[in-house]
């Protein structure tokens, strides 16, 4: 009865789903069905211990990745699904110091800010100390490249939280540049005036809650029986401390799927290294998935041939098998003139395919990407094409987005300073200088509270509604419980016509409009299937947790880069412009590390094919200075194609 | 799971209420209508097992003219769960609570904190109020934080609830209620038997007695062609399978429908149901099968082998003799489980611990809890520190503890139901100032929710006073002392070091003239010589005789004095009974306490 849950899995996959306590590293490659396996030994440990009331923690890469596998496990195990927690490891933080957080001083009502919203905020501490730089030249330039360079000081702030000292002592670090610490000081203040967290914070004061106050540590270290690690290589270094600390010297029972060749982030500080110190200190086994499910036999051959070149690599390791008999010719080389007829190339031949939404072209990076976009718009075949992190295409939705967060979190200044700017938009007011007005006696003296009421009392705004709007904001703050009734306003307020006249009227601007609507019902459903009780704190987090993935519709081409398809399938792959400086890119050429995780991202790439891969190459590229020769990648070489 | 505080807000004359420190036995004493009920039928909607229900508008409390129940502020009750040091959560609650759980490290001495681990607790807030963006009244349950806040994600599932499941007995036990409704106790306990192994035999048997019931009786089977006649007029069928008679039900959960309790005096040859024996009885039967539903039925329809059922009570001595009072005390104390109990029976007083008291009290409208504390106030309790500290620290020390418990033991639990104290010395002060106060005010003492509390010497008013005072019960109180010798002093020292503030009560501390005690004051007031009279013409006058005979030498007072002294009690009543029945003048002391007692209970 029991073993039904290991139903349709291999011997090896069954072995390690069934591993019971200890470590485990589970290498496991590409379409060898880890994800499977993953859910699987979650539903086993679950439903062999209905009686217990140990919980489980399992660690993703994504957030996509968590919700998928929750749902698989818990069309098995059903309400078992409360012993499991399934995110990412920011999300596991993040519910750590919303439980536990008061007990070392954080408040209750915190935010969490993502990537972009910290380097939004960056962007603005930058501006701010620009203009304090007054006549000194040096730090302006300082803070100009900065600026241009803003996402690798984003990381650098992480990693400075990352080691864990007191952030006082930091700002007291008399070798980094004073500018730099000038930023990151500004930067962490802005963040707690604003009651928000940003990640490398997350990580910091949840092991500072482990450090003062062990008693917490310590249950959950006794009631998460077992950990799940998915993605292991691309885990870094503090998240490998933070298993550490987590497990203590008694807890070894953690199980990391990993697959070292797919290893793509190590920019962000992941290291094979902490892979193999794990296996060292927990003396953990070691189980490999051999066979490919998903791709077809002379696939895995190149692939094989290709990432075997890599000397980093796990001793010991097998090449993959393949489950899919040999079909016909699968992997197409073509070499052309110039990108024009690459892309001539590409498109008649998805033409030709016919079969869209399981169709994914592949590059380098979004540069390379783009001209072939606008192609496929030209003629008409459908694209879809991520950008990061957008929900919705239009402004206007844009900004209903933007007002729900200035009333949910009054302070919160980038918000406000987001929502100001499109009021003002006709002004010439730029955004550095909105006023914050002071406040007044009496008043209310939240920042939104105050800007509402200055921009009511200062009537040249520009737009014909506003000032109803702004009423309408007002008895907003007041009854914020009731926000299903005001977004349905507020929208009709933005776009100037009502939903109905929207929906029915068939024209090209309404038809992104349109598309929005749909996207925000969408989630509006989900959110009133889910939740009892409605508060504007958890629609928001709805909205903020919503994989975009899960709204756009995908039935277009997919265009991707090799890290935005990672965990994806496609019957049918292109892999374009695959030549010398590009793929391998250039700035990877002089070091042996870089060109190794080119590699990975090519083998990756590669192995998102489930019937048919094409890979292409141009002889010449044309700049404005000209036409040069082009090599072919070395990867194409090293697959054994030319 | 045991409760160990309770918040209530707006919730009919509770309106804030705030009792910690609650212990496995729970006894809610004080007037009618002083919020007992409330008390115990909000926790039913809060942590109501099964047969709950929501509140309605009348259960909001009112505080204007104006009032609008969909404006009101929330029906809000917050309960504590805490664990202690030698009963800590187990791992089946720390993993069922994971991220609800809480820790109180303030409990904790300093020095401890190594050692000991934090005490851990869990809030749970229940509220009830209207939500104007569904236009409905909702009920909510939520865990939350020691500052109030919401715990995210934390769903009071069933599975949660089962900890702690609480059944509530209101006050009108009727026998024939339980055993007819289906959802009561005893229909629990008869539908949570499984007949179906036995399905098929019951079947046949059921069919033979139907028959020897029905078709073989001629009046019955000529009934059954009448009535198939029917199915000329209405659309039915017209065979014997469809249009039939039947007296015994062949369905299996109908079997137990008239399952009943039958009882036989001893001695008697009449075996009675239930429902047809005295109140009493009914009563007892009742709670004795709530007692065998906790035992028998619950732990095998709640999954939890760890739940601790939490039972609201309301007069268990209903229509009971004391005996009998007794006995059902003793079964509800053994109980697994944490007991609110509300009651008017000093039977149940007498056998509880005074902690145990939670004193109920109106003021303008809004119920005061009051209880007796274990620690001085300013004592900052802690767990860890030696045992002398504790017992330093107690409000009570262990004498002042046993007078309290001997007094209501032997004498009188009711004290705990008065809203005025009398401390007097003796029985004598006792008989004499009932009768003469009765006659004064008009009203018995005890009708007044006076007591007059003998307390056998001049040195033992402390532990009365103690209870009385703010910090515990509250209560009013007038000491009515004798003034002999070192009395005055001992008496005014017994009341600055219960912490009183001596100037404001001087005026309740009611001292007979220098040197007199009671039996003084009386002869004084009314002269020696009649009283001689009145002792001569009652029904101790033989035993005067005899008295007055065997003193020869000695004096008419002192003989007097000496008679008194022996035979204090009897001459009080007597002497007392006089003045009532012959109006005489009221000794003024007396005249004194009456007029004391009016302006404390604002008689007129």
């Amino acid at each position: 009865m029991n073993d039904n849950m290991l139903d349709g899995l291999n011997e090896q996959q069954r072995k390690a789903a069934k591993h019971k306590d200890g470590a485990l590293l589970l290498l496991a490659g590409p379409g060898s069905g880890k994800t499977k396996v993953l859910t699987r030994r979650i539903v086993y440990l679950l439903s062999q211990s209905k009686e217990e009331k140990f919980h489980i923690l399992a660690l993703t890469f994504t957030k996509k990745a968590a919700n998928e596998m929750k749902k698989k496990v818990q069309a098995l195990v059903g309400d078992e699904i409360s012993r499991l927690f399934i995110g990412t490891f920011h999300s596991f933080c993040w519910n750590v110091l919303q439980t536990y957080g008061n007990y070392i001083g954080l408040k209750s009502e915190l935010t969490v800010y993502d990537k972009d919203s910290s380097i939004q905020l960056m962007d603005e501490c930058i501006n701010d100390l620009i203009k304090e730089s007054g006549e000194n030249l040096e730090s302006r330039e300082f803070f100009k490249n900065v600026k241009r360079n803003i996402s690798t000081y984003y990381h650098k702030f992480e990693q400075w939280k990352n080691t864990l000292k007191p952030y006082d002592e930091i700002y007291e670090n008399k070798e980094e540049i004073p500018e730099l610490i000038l930023l990151f000081k500004k930067y962490n203040e802005t963040l707690i005036r604003s009651g928000a967290l940003d990640y490398g914070d997350l990580v910091y004061y949840t092991l500072q809650l482990f450090h003062k106050k062990k008693f917490i540590l310590r249950q959950y270290r006794t009631s998460y029986r077992y950990i799940l690690v998915d993605e292991g290589q691309d885990t870094n270094w503090i998240q490998y401390k933070f298993l550490n600390i987590f497990c203590g010297e008694v807890h070894k029972n953690v199980f990391i799927v990993a697959d070292e060749d797919q290893l793509l982030y190590e920019w962000n500080g992941a290291n094979l290294r902490y892979l193999l110190n794990f296996v060292k200190e927990f003396k953990a086994d070691k189980f490999q998935l051999l066979v490919n499910y998903r791709c077809p036999n002379e696939i895995i051959e190149i692939a094989s041939s290709l990432i075997e070149k890599n000397i980093i690599r796990t001793t010991g390791k097998k090449p993959m098998e393949s489950q899919k008999a040999k079909p016909n010719c699968c992997v197409f080389l073509e070499s052309l003139n110039s990108p024009d007829d690459e892309i001539d190339f590409i498109t008649k031949k998805i033409i030709k395919i016919n079969d869209f939404k399981n169709t994914c072209v592949m590059a380098r990076n979004r540069y390379i990407l783009e001209p072939l976009r606008q192609k496929f718009e030209e003629i008409g075949i459908e694209v879809y094409m991520p950008m990061r992190e957008e929900l919705f295409a239009t402004d206007e939705f844009k900004s209903l987005i933007i007002i729900l967060n200035c009333v949910f979190n009054e302070d919160s200044i980038i918000h406000i300073r987001q929502f100001y700017n499109y009021f003002r938009a006709s002004d010439n007011l730029k955004l550095e200088e909105m006023p914050i007005p002071t406040p007044k006696p009496d008043m209310q003296s939240t920042v939104f509270a105050r800007v509402l009421n200055f921009l009511s009392e200062n009537e040249e705004t520009g737009k014909p509604w506003s000032i109803k709007l702004i009423n309408l904001l007002q008895s907003f703050l007041l009854d914020k419980n009731s926000f299903f009734k005001y977004i349905n306003e507020i929208l009709g307020f933005i776009i100037g016509k009502t939903k109905e006249k929207v929906l029915s009227t068939d024209s090209e601007e309404n038809e992104l409009l349109r598309r929005d609507y749909d996207v925000l019902d969408k989630i509006i459903r989900k959110y009133k299937s889910k939740q009892e009780d409605y508060t504007l704190n958890t629609f928001l987090s709805e909205i903020a947790l919503s994989g975009k993935d899960e709204y756009l519709s995908i039935n277009g081409v997919s265009l991707l880069t090799v890290h935005a398809a990672k965990g994806l399938e496609y019957d049918y792959v292109f892999i374009m412009t695959l030549n010398e400086r590009v793929f391998p890119d250039y700035r990877a050429l002089s070091n042996t590390r870089k060109i190794e995780e080119e590699r990975r991202s090519c083998y990756v790439a590669v192995t998102r094919t489930k019937k048919q891969l094409y890979l292409s190459y141009t002889k010449f590229r044309t700049t404005r200075y000209g036409t040069w020769p082009q090599e072919p990648s070395r990867f194409l070489e090293e697959m054994g194609l030319l | 799971m045991h409760i160990h505080r309770i918040e209530i807000h707006n919730f009919r004359c509770l309106k804030h209420i705030d009792v910690n420190d609650l212990g496995a036995m729970n006894i809610l004493i004080g007037a009618n209508n002083s919020g007992k009920t409330a008390f115990i039928e909000v926790l039913h909607h809060a942590l109501g097992y099964s047969g709950r229900n929501a509140p309605t508008e009348d259960d909001f409390f009112v505080d204007s003219k104006a009032f609008n129940p969909k404006k009101s502020e929330p029906i809000r009750v917050i309960i504590e769960f805490r664990e202690t040091p030698d009963s800590r959560f187990s791992d089946n609650i720390n993993n069922d609570f994971l991220d609800i759980i809480q820790y109180d490290e303030d409990i904790i001495p300093d020095r401890y904190k190594d050692e000991i681990e934090p005490i851990r607790y869990i809030i749970l807030k229940y509220e009830y109020s209207f939500n104007k963006s569904r236009s409905r009244y909702i009920e909510s349950w939520c865990f939350i934080k020691k500052d109030g806040s919401e715990i995210i994600k934390s769903k009071v599932s069933n599975s949660r609830k089962s900890y702690f499941p609480y059944f509530l007995m209101k006050a009108l036990r009727d026998a024939s209620d339980e055993v007819k409704r289906k959802y009561s106790n005893w229909g629990k306990l008869k539908y949570s038997v499984d007949y179906s192994n036995k399905q098929e035999k019951l079947k046949k048997l059921v069919d033979r007695i139907n028959k020897l019931l029905i078709s073989d009786e001629n009046i019955l089977s000529n009934l059954i062609s009448e009535i198939m006649k029917i199915g000329d007029y209405l659309d039915f069928g017209k065979g014997p399978g469809d249009i039939f008679l039947r007296a015994m039900s062949d369905r299996g959960w109908e079997y137990l429908d008239n399952l009943n309790v039958f009882l036989r005096s001893r001695d008697s040859f009449a075996s009675i149901p239930l429902e047809k024996h005295g109140m009493g009885v009914q009563n007892f039967v009742i709670l004795f099968i709530l007692n065998a539903y906790l035992d028998i039925a619950l732990p095998i329809s709640i999954e939890n082998k760890e739940t601790t059922p939490i039972i609201g009570i309301e007069e268990p001595e209903a229509h009971l003799h004391p005996q009998a009072q007794r006995a059902i005390f003793r079964m509800l104390s053994d109980i697994k489980g944490q007991k609110f109990i509300s009651t008017h029976s000093s039977h149940f007083l007498r056998e509880s611990d005074i902690y145990n008291f939670l004193l109920f009290k109106m003021d303008s409208g809004k119920t005061l809890i009051s209880r007796i504390p274990r620690y001085k106030p300013s004592f900052d309790i802690k767990y860890g520190y030696p045992d002398i500290w504790y017992k330093n620290n107690l409000f009570l020390n262990n004498f002042e503890q046993n007078k309290i418990k001997r007094y209501m033991l032997y004498k009188n639990a009711d004290i705990f139901f008065s809203k005025l104290f009398i401390l007097c010395e003796g029985d004598s002060e006792k008989v004499f100032l009932e009768i003469l106060c009765e006659h004064i005010l008009g009203k018995s003492l005890a009708q007044l929710g006076v007591s007059i509390i003998p307390c056998d010497s001049n040195t033992n008013y402390k532990p009365f006073l103690k209870i009385a005072s703010k910090e515990s019960l509250n209560l009013l109180w007038i000491i009515f002392s004798d003034s002999d010798k070192n009395t005055r002093n001992k008496v005014e020292n017994q009341v600055r070091s219960s912490e009183y503030d001596f100037e404001k009560v001087k005026k309740d501390i009611i001292f007979l003239y220098k040197g007199q005690d009671l039996e003084k004051h009386y002869i004084r007031e009314l002269g020696s010589s009649l009283v001689i009279n009145i002792l001569r013409d009652s029904y101790m006058r033989n035993d005067f005789e005899k008295f007055h005979n065997s003193k020869p030498n000695s004096s008419e007072e002192q003989i007097l004095k000496d008679f008194l002294k022996k035979y204090k009690i009897p001459a009080a009543e007597i002497v007392a009974d006089y003045i009532v029945s012959k109006k005489l003048t009221i000794p003024r002391k007396v005249k004194q306490l009456a007029n004391r007692i009016n302006s404390k209970l604002k008689l007129r």
